[in-house]
């Protein structure tokens, strides 16, 4: 080798063309550049034919660096065919072939430096270095296809395993889920009855007290007319004129919280006066018994309330007047049952006849209740093990113990998760919400579909598509996501390492071409 | 690369950014961003000008005639104000003329630097007078001035070919003293002095003019509004020296096509404006732009062709202002003048096109070029504005970009798989993302940590870098760029005299005020390696928002009344400014190597004269077949115009090619001067492997095809560099007496010998061509058919075809070898391809150097001249200069259209006895294949073909 490299250093490039054919691979006949599984091909005792047959030639045109063959295939050791391709043995490390266009180019492209040979460049051979780093990096990937080839087998086992759990357990669940779905049908039935006799006694109950409450209703009004006219007239001359009203909010007809001339003349008619108790009775009292029983005594201090708002204020927080509104209710609401117990008295007790059937149906409501929550577990149980029975996680379900589990990546800007079969995120370091990267879809592998898989539909990119990703999967000792990446806008690609993935073993592995 | 441009802001933008998104979600460009006639004063006013009312007379006692010269005043009968003007019959078939102010207000910009040298005045000029005007001779032409009103003819062979000013439609807008509106004044009888004496006492450094001139102009002007202020949208132009424009009009009896004025999105041949807008010349960066209209786009080069079968004739309007043309088909009787009547007799409808041309400040200084032919007209604007640089020959590979590589590993990545695909690229692109927060000369560290690295391993393999480098600054103070432009007083000013800020990428920034040449230089040094981190000398340029976009500022560009330094202000030399952005940065990547390298920059700003500086590209243009169809017209109105390194966006910048559309683009771009791919960042990747197989081997065909032909392509470039003139060429500029040529634009001619018709529309199964040429033969590259011109045919087009003839008479060169750059291609061995004409004759050239530096300068070249006559190929010098050296062989021959098989085949050269070759002889085909002369290529050798 070193005598001939020595020698095309030394030639030009005019010259050394018509020497190449008779300069092959370490003195073995076959042509530079040529296949040795093609060897047979190269017979420099015969014309050559080229390999697709189209034409035949003299074997003194074989490496004479000008194309005959259409295919390329007289021309394996020079780059004069655009299709021509060069094989470098590279002993010491594994045979490269490549277009021969990057024959003669400048760049060393076989660590045996074959490729080039016209003294441009001076390649070295590099081969056993090369080759020795190489088999030590095959070697660790071997040792790691290995080690995670026996852990796959341990999780294809529990995978399967599991699987047949799931499959027994939702036999059983689904031999249950009958008689389970009865006896909740069973006791619906038996608490719809229950409720049906509780309803129509209580029912009863209720109505007896409306009528009690309106009867003592009508006697409080009336205990209080008397009081309440002497009240209004508060300058005791046994008649209402417009002045003695004016302050009274229970006239506040539009609500504004003040009484104006017109709401007092409205209540006591147009002559603005109430000459006697008698016509307060007729005339006013209907119409006000109520607002004058239960505003009088709040009313003046909510018209002082409202006072205290700055009329021009803009600067009001919202939220602050929202509570004070709320406030109020609350005043109003406490006030008003007082009244109530003022005016009606307490509500009786149910009887006893009426206890017992609201513990009956009680108690038949909490025996549904529970049949029904046992039922629905148990029909969710299923549905979820239908799924994961549906789910593929794998040839060999070796990928079924990811499911639950998430991973993290972190880079620069951004915290990625993966949980493998549910879902992938995206995190801001500098805070902020959680973006969805998609949620599982398929395997999409081309030639191992176990390869990749896509998740779809996250959150959508404005004036853009919904984010996915794609998880390249390969083979290593631990579960770990070790890149991620954006090569389209909102498109997403991580790669993702796991035992599960170590589909051969490490020692079939290519050993024989070093 | 407009869009999406605001992805960090502060508070006070965010109305901004809500105004920018609903104009992004738009779908094409928001025509209301950008002005019509209608809302642009000047335009409305110069519009209006009555014909045949011109009150421009030449001054009678003023005419002085001096060699080739006339120089005379010419005064507008309207207010007196005067003119000096001069006409000058120029070397080579060309004539200038100058119309200024007599005695300006304010000094008018001159525009500066586009001219290659003072030009040359003719000489054997003969000159007479009458009393109705003047008349010189020269050579086989006349130039008539006429001075009542003034009025300029040119006539070739006694027939008429441009007239000047023949509508009357001159307008010279001087400089006046603001008029003080009625309504503000208190006494009618003094409003006029009062407003003058309040005008002179603000601007008493301004020389005294005759104030009842600016009283006339003031009174009759006063009506039009707009004069000293106008707004569009929310923008104000204080227009502080009031109206200034300049307009003329020119017509070209006997014609009926004119091209040229790029940069528009419309056909080659220009279109009558009557009922719509002129044509515009005022960089713009437009959003989605539209195609076939007259709109402004990115760059501006006011040269015009227009062209009949009998005559071809040139005008350059030298003026960097905002510009408007109209144009409009007429019959020419009507401005035919009454001396020339003559020549219409039994001819009354002669055709005419009338082109009227105004730009809003500057003065009138025109070139007229006289051809006679089209080739010959190009070569007289070359004379002018110079021709093409030379470019090194990776710029004319095939570049790929995308906003954004991401990061080294991306670069990595991209790098190794065209490798692994087998696809060759010269060079790899990064946009702005790859800067430090949208600072020029930085890196993001974290992203690109060690670009000097990266660069290296891509030069290793041959391949080179470009990074983006725009002319916005961001404002922060620490940044050193900015640090050195704010201390050193380098950027532009507003109105108010403080630094103009605007919003670009980095958000707030400045802008470097490249019209002074001080600041240009600065700009320049910033290029050198110690000035540019990270930086190696295997990388190059890309100058783009150069127009400059300034995205808040009016039609997203500069105010008009910011200020520049000489203290024009940025009306006077907009069109300019991008020029001068990328002459700074081409000249620092001369200085950085020492000037002994050629630098290559692409610019998307043009102008005259931007051919001296590098490439430019047809800005952001869209993913759909319109897109890709209307790239021929315009890079070729573009090449008329002295600029031939011109391309568009590979699969368009905006929006997702489908596969077919990426294919055909590939294959339309590989045979366009400048070849990239790039694409905007909310788009998916659409790297030639990304495709379908049997697509992706399409397009790494067509790519493998053009670098095949780069010694085709560079030997043309170096003749374009020489002489000017155009290198993708409408079939009109070779065939000029063949009307059927005309208009068409689909199809083109690269040089002259190889003719594309590319593939522009979707799901096309066949195509006419149309083959020009009387008796011409065209052969087909792929299978040698060959065809007789001139004719149509018709040819069934598969994905894979793209129609591309040789003509018959031509030889061209290739390199059959394609390897993984152009670079490692140097000393790759040639094929000829021969195509024999009817006569079996074929001529060709080919030019070698080496391919980066200036030393081709220094003879450091080799021009071949390769002809076949009389059963012979000859290789002969070329030039009689060069003695450039080259490993580089003759490898191949390849003879079309040879009749009959020979008996023997010789080579000879100087000093060797004859050797017998090798050949196949394919009688179907008429194809003859000699193998091996083995000869040098720049060596004399001789091929004799016995029969």
């Amino acid at each position: 080798m070193t005598a001939q490299k020595y020698l095309w250093f030394t030639l030009t490039c005019l010259f050394y063309t018509s020497l190449l054919a008779s300069i092959g691979y370490a003195g073995s006949g076959l042509p530079k550049g040529a296949q040795p599984s093609l060897a047979s091909n190269y017979d420099s005792s015969r014309p050559f034919r080229c390999l697709n047959g189209l034409a035949t030639i003299d074997f003194t045109s074989v490496n004479d660096n000008y194309c005959d063959c259409s295919d390329g295939s007289d021309e394996p050791g020079t780059s004069a065919c655009p299709n021509g391709r060069f094989y470098c043995h590279n002993v010491g490390y594994k045979p490269l072939i490549f277009p021969s266009s990057r024959v003669n180019d400048g760049i060393c492209d076989c660590c045996d430096g074959t490729d080039e040979y016209d003294g441009k460049i001076s390649c070295q051979n590099t081969c056993d270095e090369v080759g020795a780093k190489y088999r030590e990096e095959l070697r660790k990937l071997q040792e790691e296809a290995e080690k995670g080839y026996v852990m796959r087998l341990q999780y294809a086992k529990e995978g399967l395993e599991a699987k047949e759990k799931y499959k027994a357990k939702l036999q059983s669940l689904k031999a249950d889920i009958e008689t389970v779905r009865q006896k909740a049908s069973e006791l619906e039935a038996k608490k719809s009855e229950a409720e049906k006799s509780e309803k129509e006694r209580l029912d009863a109950f209720e109505k007896e007290w409306e009528e009690t409450k309106a009867k003592k209703r009508e006697e409080y009004y009336n205990s209080k007319s008397k009081s309440t006219f002497d009240e209004l007239d508060s300058n005791k001359d046994g008649s209402i004129t417009v002045n003695e009203i004016i302050g009274n909010l229970a006239f506040d007809a539009d609500g504004n919280g003040e009484v104006s001339e017109e709401e007092a003349k409205q209540a006591l008619g147009e002559a603005g006066i109430i000459s006697s108790y008698d016509n307060f009775m007729s005339d006013v009292w209907p119409k006000f018994n109520d607002k004058l029983v239960q505003i009088k005594p709040q009313g003046l201090d909510s018209g002082e309330r409202s006072m205290e708002q700055p009329a021009d204020s803009h600067e009001v927080n919202i939220d602050d007047d929202i509570v004070a509104e709320d406030e109020d209710e609350a005043a109003k609401e406490h006030v008003a049952v007082a009244q109530e117990e003022d005016m009606y008295g307490q509500k009786p007790e149910h009887d006893e006849e009426l206890k017992n059937l609201v513990a009956v149906a009680d108690k038949a409501r909490q025996e549904y209740k529970a049949a029904e929550d046992n039922k629905n577990n148990m029909e969710n149980e299923i549905q979820e093990i239908e799924k994961v029975l549906g789910s593929d996680f794998g040839s060999e379900e070796e990928f079924a113990y990811l499911r639950g589990k998430c991973y993290q990546f972190t880079d620069r800007e951004y915290t990625y998760e993966l949980c493998p079969f549910d879902k992938v995120t995206q995190t801001s370091k500098s805070g902020g919400s959680q973006t969805s990267l998609g949620t599982w879809g398929s395997w999409v592998g081309a030639e191992n579909k176990y390869s990749k898989m896509k998740y779809e539909g996250g959150q959508n990119c404005w004036n853009g598509p919904d984010r996915s990703a794609t998880i390249v999967i390969s083979c290593g000792t631990e579960d770990s996501l070790i890149s991620a990446s954006e090569p389209n806008r909102c498109e997403y690609l991580m790669e993702f390492k796991t035992p599960a993935a170590c589909f051969s073993r490490g020692n079939k592995n290519s050993h024989d071409e070093l | 690369m407009q869009s999406l441009f605001f992805l960090c802001l502060n508070s006070k933008l965010r109305l901004l950014l809500v105004t920018a998104i609903v104009i992004i979600a738009v779908n094409g460009v928001d025509r209301s961003n950008f002005k019509t006639c209608n809302d642009s004063s000047f335009c409305k006013r110069n519009r209006e000008i009555s014909p045949n009312q011109s009150p421009y007379n030449v001054v009678d006692d003023s005419i002085s005639i001096q060699g080739s010269k006339i120089s005379f005043d010419i005064k507008n009968q309207a207010n007196d104000a005067l003119l000096a003007a001069t006409v000058a019959v120029l070397r080579n078939g060309k004539a200038r003329l100058r119309i200024k102010e007599k005695n300006p207000m304010y000094p008018r910009y001159e525009v500066e630097d586009i001219l290659i040298k003072e030009p040359d005045e003719e000489t054997g000029v003969l000159a007479n007078r009458d009393d109705q005007g003047i008349q010189l001779n020269f050579r086989d032409k006349q130039l008539i001035l006429t001075l009542k009103p003034f009025r300029i003819d040119f006539l070739v062979n006694n027939t008429l070919v441009i007239s000047v000013n023949s509508r009357g439609l001159m307008n010279f807008e001087n400089y006046r003293k603001k008029h003080k509106p009625a309504d503000e004044s208190t006494k009618e009888g003094s409003e006029n002095s009062e407003a003058v004496n309040q005008v002179s006492s603000e601007t008493e450094d301004v020389p005294a003019v005759d104030e009842n001139l600016a009283d006339k102009v003031g009174q009759r002007d006063e009506e039009l509004k707009g004069l000293w202020e106008e707004t569009f949208k929310s923008h104000s132009d204080s227009k502080p020296k009031g109206p200034s424009s300049v307009g003329l009009d020119f017509s070209f009896p006997g014609v009926e096509h004119v091209y040229g004025i790029p940069e528009h999105a419309d056909s080659l041949a220009l279109k009558s404006t009557s009922g719509g807008d002129p044509y515009r010349l005022y960089n713009l960066d437009v959003f989605e732009y539209e195609i076939d209209n007259p709109m402004a786009l990115y760059g501006s080069i006011p040269f015009m062709l227009a062209h009949c079968a009998k005559s071809t004739v040139g005008l350059f309007w030298m003026n960097a202002a905002e510009t408007w043309i109209d144009i409009d088909s007429n019959k020419a009787k009507d401005s035919i003048l009454s001396r020339f009547a003559s020549m219409l007799k039994g001819n009354e409808e002669m055709p005419q096109i009338d082109t009227h041309w105004f730009s809003e400040s500057g003065i009138i200084d025109v070139f007229f070029m006289f051809g006679p032919r089209p080739n010959d007209v190009f070569e007289q604007y070359a004379s002018l504005t110079g021709p093409t640089y030379l470019p090194p020959l990776f710029a004319i590979a095939y570049h790929q970009s995308r906003w954004n590589y991401n990061d080294e590993e991306d670069v990595r990545s991209v790098d190794s798989k065209f490798d692994e695909h087998d696809i060759p690229y010269d060079v790899l692109w990064l946009d702005i993302e790859h800067t430090d927060g949208k600072k020029y000369f930085t890196w993001d560290s974290t992203k690109f940590p060690n670009p000097e690295d990266m660069q290296k391993s891509l030069a290793a393999k041959g391949r080179k870098m470009v990074t983006i480098v725009d002319p916005h600054i961001k404002r922060d103070s620490g940044y050193g760029i900015d640090q050195d432009a704010s201390n050193q007083g380098r950027y532009v000013k507003n109105k108010d005299d403080n630094v103009y800020e605007g919003w670009c990428w980095p958000g707030s920034s400045s802008w470097i005020d490249f019209i002074n040449p001080e600041h240009r230089d600065w700009w320049a040094s910033r290029f050198n390696l110690d000035n540019y981190p990270g930086s190696t000398n295997s990388l190059f340029i890309w100058n783009d928002m150069n127009e400059p976009s300034v995205f808040n500022g009016p039609e997203i560009t500069m105010h008009k009344d910011a200020k520049h330094f000489g203290g024009w202000e940025h009306r006077d030399v907009h069109n300019i400014f991008g020029l001068y952005a990328h002459k700074a940065t081409a000249d620092g990547l001369i200085a950085r190597s020492g000037f002994k390298e050629r630098p290559f920059v692409l610019s998307r700003a043009f102008f005259a004269g931007s051919q001296r500086f590098g490439a430019i590209w047809t800005g952001d243009n869209t993913a759909s077949w319109e897109h890709l169809k209307i790239s021929l017209p315009m890079i070729m109105s573009i090449s008329i115009a002295g600029l031939p390194f011109a391309g568009a966006d590979v699969g368009g910048f905006f929006k997702n090619p489908d596969e077919e559309l990426l294919v055909r683009w590939y294959q339309t771009a590989s045979y366009q001067p400048f070849f990239r791919a790039h694409a905007h960042i909310d788009t998916r990747r659409r790297e030639p492997w990304l495709l379908a197989e049997a697509n992706m081997n399409i397009v790494r065909d067509a790519i493998r095809t053009r670098y095949a032909l780069l010694p085709f392509w560079y030997t043309l470039f170096y003749q374009a560099s020489v002489k000017g003139g155009t290198i993708i060429r409408p079939l009109f500029t070779e065939y000029p007496e063949d009307v059927s040529t005309f208009a068409m634009s689909d199809e083109y001619l690269i040089g002259s010998d190889l003719l594309v018709k590319p593939i522009t529309d979707a799901s096309a199964s066949s195509t006419s061509i149309y083959l020009p040429g009387n008796n011409e033969l065209w052969y087909d590259i792929e299978n040698y058919k060959w065809f007789t011109g001139p004719r149509s045919i018709s040819m069934s087009v598969s994905l894979n075809k793209i129609p591309v003839f040789q003509r018959g008479g031509s030889i061209v060169p290739r390199k059959e070898r394609i390897r993984r750059c152009s670079s490692l291609m140097y000393d790759d061995p040639y094929t000829l391809t021969v195509a024999l004409n009817r006569k079996a004759q074929a001529l060709g050239q080919l030019y070698i150097d080496d391919g980066h530096s200036f030393d081709y300068s220094k003879g450091e070249f080799s021009l071949r001249k390769f002809t076949y006559e009389d059963n012979v190929l000859s290789s002969r010098p070329g030039s009689a200069y060069g003695n450039y050296k080259t490993n580089s062989w003759l490898e191949k021959i390849v003879v079309l259209g040879m009749k009959n098989k020979p008996s023997k085949i010789s080579v000879s050269g100087k000093n060797s006895t004859p050797r017998k070759l090798k050949f196949k002889y394919d009688r179907e085909n008429r194809r003859l294949t000699v193998k091996k002369p083995e000869v040098n290529i720049v060596d004399d050798w001789e091929i004799n073909f016995k029969f």
